[in-house]
């Protein structure tokens, strides 16, 4: 049944390769009709918890390959939910990519992705879900630079950590292949392996544990591999970007909940090794990886003047708060992690739609450079206008159900220190979002920008429909709790106990329903309050900045006016005697490589008369080595 | 089935190259034909003895009637027959592509110096005797140097001086090693040599082992044996170049793994190859890793398509010969697949390459840019042989190179090490592979000086097909790589076969 759904993508990407550049929308509607196709499929599903397939494929020497597929809550939920949202963002694909040039080869391969994605979430051994790693990140990385100058330079970044992650896992892969008990890619057998392993030599498990965290944390672009988001997310297509951001950058931690974490919970119940508030260490210091990545990425994002740059900051940061909660191994944790990577899937789905929405009708990505778009462009800007909220954590919007969770569950486990980083780059948040929010859609318009529409239609329905989930997820977020109470359950857990409104933790309980009611209700009144107001009056946008001066006798322009460039310089120099850049390093050893590849083919072209020396002496040597003694 | 006909496989090639000169007053379009005609012939019957091999077991082809170990024998074996049918199918290939190419000045010729160096190739894979083994591998050294020097430019004299002056020293030292063997033992005949290898003292054989070494690591392109490498490769046509790699290559590796495993290998299904102070073993291993690692590198800052494959085509016989150097059974079995991808895979990216060249009239990767949005369909191919090369899920090289790491990762020791340093060099082919792709994807404008030629894309096509097919159901083949990683890994079917006695100690 899956391999048949996945089989399909290789029909409908040679369909869409040869429809050609004449007939850019059947391309793109076909892929709409085959994510439709998948979301129904992987909904009907539901409850088949049982579900296996197998197919071998290869055999030799000993081992044997399988392809297998099979169906838990937390792949079901996974699979589901991405898809849903690559539909929402696929709509919005079809009449952006009509103006664009080189989306032929961009979706071909992403329809390929759209496959290898739900391949990644049903894979049921370490071969299969290798595949589809593999197929994601080259997929990815064309869709990222389809030959265009920037988006090379900035996609090398993603695929080279990706790759080195990837060759780590490759090794800690046939690693415990080689575990005694195991001699198979079963993701659970080796789960328990990894757990006696520990018992025995916590240095081999804690190795093999490093090398999978390599594959799954490059991908998440956790410190240090935090780069190449800014880079990757910022210059890939704008409508693939909401996709990188809000759904890839999710395979990590979905490696995170299949395989880390329960190979840390086993080791917390055997009780072997020092654990800090029933935390093994490990895991302990991957939560504070994960707080730093958080608090890195929120710095990050607040003195970025890119709109795309800082929106990707804020998912490195989004990603640190995800690890954290994860890494707490708790329930409480577990469900606020998930529950945060479901959000913010979502609203930074949004946020990038939004963006791709500006830079589709402005072409700038500079903020500074924009403003006053609210009213041109009203349904983008309500659009982001709930993003930000749902991403700062404000109720009644999604992010706010989550981010409640993962504080609860930090300060149940008792970690003050570990809720102090997390409060900080939240507080952070609020900083680089409003930023954004100003520099973008308030302020003053430029004249170049006056002739501005809201986009197209088909473009808005996304980011109704985004709206819309975005509110119905803060004010009812037992929906999504349930599955992921499942998944917790399936983990060997308690699930935390929620009704469709009400979320329990130990300290508190809250009802969003009531929350969103009153914030509601504090809107109403506030309308309430302007309808009955005092009469006012209209001024015209440039009006109210210049106190009734003259701007032109202090030689100032109308495009001067936005202030939004520079918008956090006292904040950036209070920090800007911290040289510490991972770019940088990245580059530095990238330039290293190139010197040493120099002097290599500076050998290989040498004369002959060199090289023959090079030859013999080396025989020489060898004869001598072997002759001494 | 009598398999003493599977001589034709060097008869027919040698008749025809022969021949070629003759044909070739008649039409040179003529001569490429019968060439393509010799080689596919060569395909198509050593395809059959190796399926015939496959169900019936191993066999032997006896020269003159005379018996071995007095007389020459070749080997038929699922092995040996694997590899004669690949190095066959990479000439054939050649020929076919070069049906449709534009005609050079003493095109004749060149045909007879491919015929001659693929027989070459092919014997000194299936022989069963020693000194038949180093008088193939002159030819074929011989037939490279023509290859490289034909086409004539400033580059491809340095490169075939080069590449002979090597090779020289090379075969000279192979000699010594013969001649070591020869007096010791008094035979030369394989499957004897290596049934009486015990018998030889132990200095005596670490330095039979290391002439061989110096000799065969040349052609296996080998660091630090493979120096003339990237001056032969440039100098050469790029389609050439799928010869050099996917013939002489595959041929000197396949000697290598022959010589060390079935001939030097001390104990019977567990090759550890300790003589004195020498454990070669490791010695292998190093050098594999070795090369490996400056190829790789040394890639990444090249701009000539050809030598970047060049150095790239290094760096796949160093994860070759780290797998013999592990020499468990799924190391075998990784190696030897991976030798296969090898040649296929880089034939059809040099093929590919050499189209591109045409078209594009230069080999340098930033005046390529911009190829692929004219030319889609050949950049997608070449993309289907860079993704085999890399080892991309779904295509050939990666069921190899899993096999070589779980060898590696098996073995554990420092081994884990080593396969940490091949993965890492495998970072940068990922990315100097993909910067080609990229820029062949480029925006650019650029100007197409000739037009491609049917045969060509025929030709890539063809590798195309096979690349995909192993790929995506790799088990067509494990039955064939299973025997022959098993006949490497123990030598005591070799012997028995070509003897007629099970007898080992």
């Amino acid at each position: 049944m899956i391999l048949n759904w996945l089989t399909v993508s290789l029909g409908v990407a040679l369909v869409a390769l040869f429809v050609g550049k004449r007939a850019k929308i059947i391309r793109w509607t076909l892929f709409a009709l085959y994510l439709t196709f998948l979301s129904w499929m992987l909904w009907t599903t539901y409850g088949m918890w049982d579900y296996r397939e197998l197919y071998p494929i290869f055999s030799l020497a000993g081992v044997n390959f399988y392809l297998s597929f099979s169906i838990t809550p937390l792949r079901w939920f996974f699979a589901l939910f991405t898809t849903v949202i690559n539909l929402v963002i696929a709509i919005f694909s079809i009449r952006k990519n009509l103006e664009e040039n080189d989306e032929l080869g961009i979706g071909t391969l992403w329809i390929l992705l759209a496959a290898s994605n739900l391949m990644i979430f049903v894979a049921n051994d370490w071969i299969t879900l290798f595949i589809a790693w593999e197929i994601m990140t080259w997929t990815s990385y064309f869709i990222i630079t389809p030959g265009w100058k920037n988006s090379f330079r900035a996609a090398n970044y993603y695929f080279l950590l990706s790759m080195f992650g990837a060759y780590s896992m490759l090794i800690a892969i046939w690693w415990m292949h080689a575990l005694p008990g195991v001699n198979s890619f079963d993701i659970s057998a080796t789960i328990s392996a990894v757990a006696e392993l520990w018992v025995k030599s916590p240095f081999k498990a804690g190795m093999i544990l490093a090398l999978v965290l390599a594959g799954f944390l490059s991908k998440s672009a956790v410190f240090p591999f935090h780069p190449w988001p800014a880079e990757a997310h910022a210059e890939a297509p704008d409508d693939f970007s909401p996709y990188l951001s809000g759904i890839m950058i999710k395979y990590g931690l979905y490696g995170v909940v299949l395989f880390v974490a329960p190979v840390f919970i086993k080791i917390a119940h055997s009780e072997t090794g020092s654990t800090i508030n029933g935390v093994p260490v490990y895991s302990y210091i991957l939560a504070w990886i994960g707080a730093i990545t958080a608090v890195v990425g929120t710095y990050r994002a607040i003195i970025e003047n890119d709109m795309k740059r800082l929106a990707a900051w804020s998912t490195v940061a989004n990603v640190g708060y995800i690890a954290t909660a994860l890494f707490i191994l708790t329930p409480l944790g577990i469900t606020g992690g998930i529950f945060h990577i479901f959000n913010h899937a979502i609203f930074k789905g949004m946020i990038f739609l939004a963006l791709a929405a500006v830079k589709f009708r402005t072409h700038e990505r500079q903020m500074h450079r924009l403003g006053g778009l609210a009213y041109k462009m009203p349904i983008t800007f309500l659009t982001f206008l709930t993003g930000i909220i749902a991403a700062a954590g404000i109720p009644p919007m999604n992010g706010y159900a989550s981010k409640w969770l993962i504080y609860q569950a930090l300060l149940v486990s008792k970690f003050p220190f570990l809720t102090l980083m997390i409060f900080v780059a939240s507080t952070g948040a609020f900083m680089y979002l409003f930023r954004a929010l100003h520099s973008i859609f308030l302020g003053q318009l430029p004249e170049r920008l006056s002739d501005v529409k809201e986009v197209p239609i088909i473009m808005q329905i996304p980011m109704i429909i985004g709206i819309l989930t975005m509110m119905f997820f803060g004010v009812f977020p037992g929906y999504a709790l349930k599955p992921i109470g499942e998944i917790v359950s399936s983990m060997g857990l308690t699930p935390i106990r929620t009704t469709p409104t009400t979320m329990f933790s130990v300290l508190s309980v809250v009802d969003a329903t009531k929350v969103g009611g009153m914030f509601g209700l504090s809107f109403l009144i506030a309308f309430v309050l302007f309808l009955v107001g005092k009469k006012r009056r209209y001024v015209d946008m440039l009006d109210n900045y210049t106190a009734g001066q003259n701007p032109k006798d202090f030689g100032l322009t109308t495009e001067m006016y936005h202030f939004a460039y520079k918008f956090y310089e006292p904040f950036a120099n209070m920090f800007s005697n911290i040289k510490i850049n991972f770019k940088k390093m990245y580059d530095v050893i990238a330039k290293d490589f190139n010197l040493f590849g120099e002097w290599i083919s500076s050998l290989f072209d040498s004369p002959t008369i060199v090289s023959t020396m090079v030859f013999v002496g080396t025989i020489v040597i060898l004869i001598i080595a072997g002759w001494s003694g | 089935m009598n398999t003493n006909y599977a001589l034709l496989l060097v008869g027919i090639p040698l008749t025809t190259a022969f021949l070629l000169p003759i044909v070739g007053l008649a039409g040179k379009k003529l001569a490429r034909w019968i060439a393509f005609a010799a080689l596919a012939f060569n395909f198509v019957y050593s395809l059959g003895l190796l399926l015939y091999v496959n169900s019936a077991g191993p066999a032997v082809a006896v020269i003159g009637n005379w018996k071995p170990p007095f007389g020459i024998n070749f080997y038929l074996s699922p092995l040996s027959l694997f590899f004669a049918t690949t190095i066959y199918f990479v000439g054939m290939i050649v020929a076919l592509y070069r049906i449709g190419a534009e005609t050079i000045p003493g095109d004749e010729k060149l045909s007879t110096a491919i015929l001659l160096t693929v027989m070459a190739a092919g014997a000194v894979v299936l022989t069963g005797d020693i000194f038949n083994m180093f008088v193939f591998l002159e030819i074929l050294s011989i037939g490279t140097v023509i290859l490289v020097a034909s086409r004539g430019a400033g580059i491809s004299f340095r490169g075939a001086f080069k590449y002979i002056v090597f090779a020289g020293i090379g075969t000279g030292a192979l000699l010594f090693a013969i001649g070591f063997a020869y007096g010791t033992l008094g035979t030369l005949n394989m499957a004897e040599i290596g049934l009486r290898v015990t018998e030889i003292n132990f200095a005596v054989a670490g330095f039979i082992a290391l002439m061989f070494a110096a000799g065969l690591l040349v052609e296996a392109e080998i660091f630090p044996f493979n120096l003339w490498l990237p001056d032969a490769y440039e100098g050469s046509f790029a389609h050439i170049n799928a010869l050099l790699s996917g013939v002489v290559g595959t041929a000197g590796v396949y000697a290598t793994a022959r010589i060390f495993l079935t001939l030097l290998g001390i104990k019977v299904s567990d090759y550890v190859m300790f003589y004195g102070k020498f454990n070669f073993n490791n010695i292998l291993i190093v050098l594999g890793v070795l090369t490996v690692l400056l190829g790789e590198i040394a890639a990444l800052t090249q701009k000539n398509i050809k030598k970047i494959l060049a150095y790239s085509s290094a760096a796949q016989m160093g994860i070759v010969l780290f797998a013999i150097g592990i020499g468990t059974h799924t190391a075998l079995a990784g190696g030897v697949f991976h030798l296969f991808n090898h040649a296929v895979s880089k034939a059809l990216l040099f093929v590919a390459a050499s189209m591109m060249i045409h078209k594009a009239g230069t080999a340098d990767i930033d005046e390529l840019a911009g190829l692929g949005r004219k030319s889609r369909t050949l950049a997608l191919l070449f993309g289907v042989g860079a993704f085999g090369v890399i080892g991309i899920p779904m295509f050939n090289g990666f069921w190899s190179k899993m096999y070589v790491v779980k060898a590696a990762v098996e073995r554990g020791g420092w081994n884990f090490l080593a396969v940490a340093v091949i993965l890492g060099a495998a970072l940068a082919e990922v990315f100097y592979y993909f910067r080609i792709l990229f820029k062949l994807f480029n925006p650019v404008d650029i100007e197409i000086k000739n037009r491609g030629n049917l045969a060509g894309y025929l030709a890539i096509f063809a590798l195309a097909a096979v690349i995909l097919w192993v790929g995506i159901n790799p088990s067509g083949l494990g039955g064939i790589i299973n025997s022959a990683a098993g006949e490497l890994f123990d030598k005591s079917t070799y012997i028995s076969t070509v003897l007629g006695t099970g007898v080992l100690q």
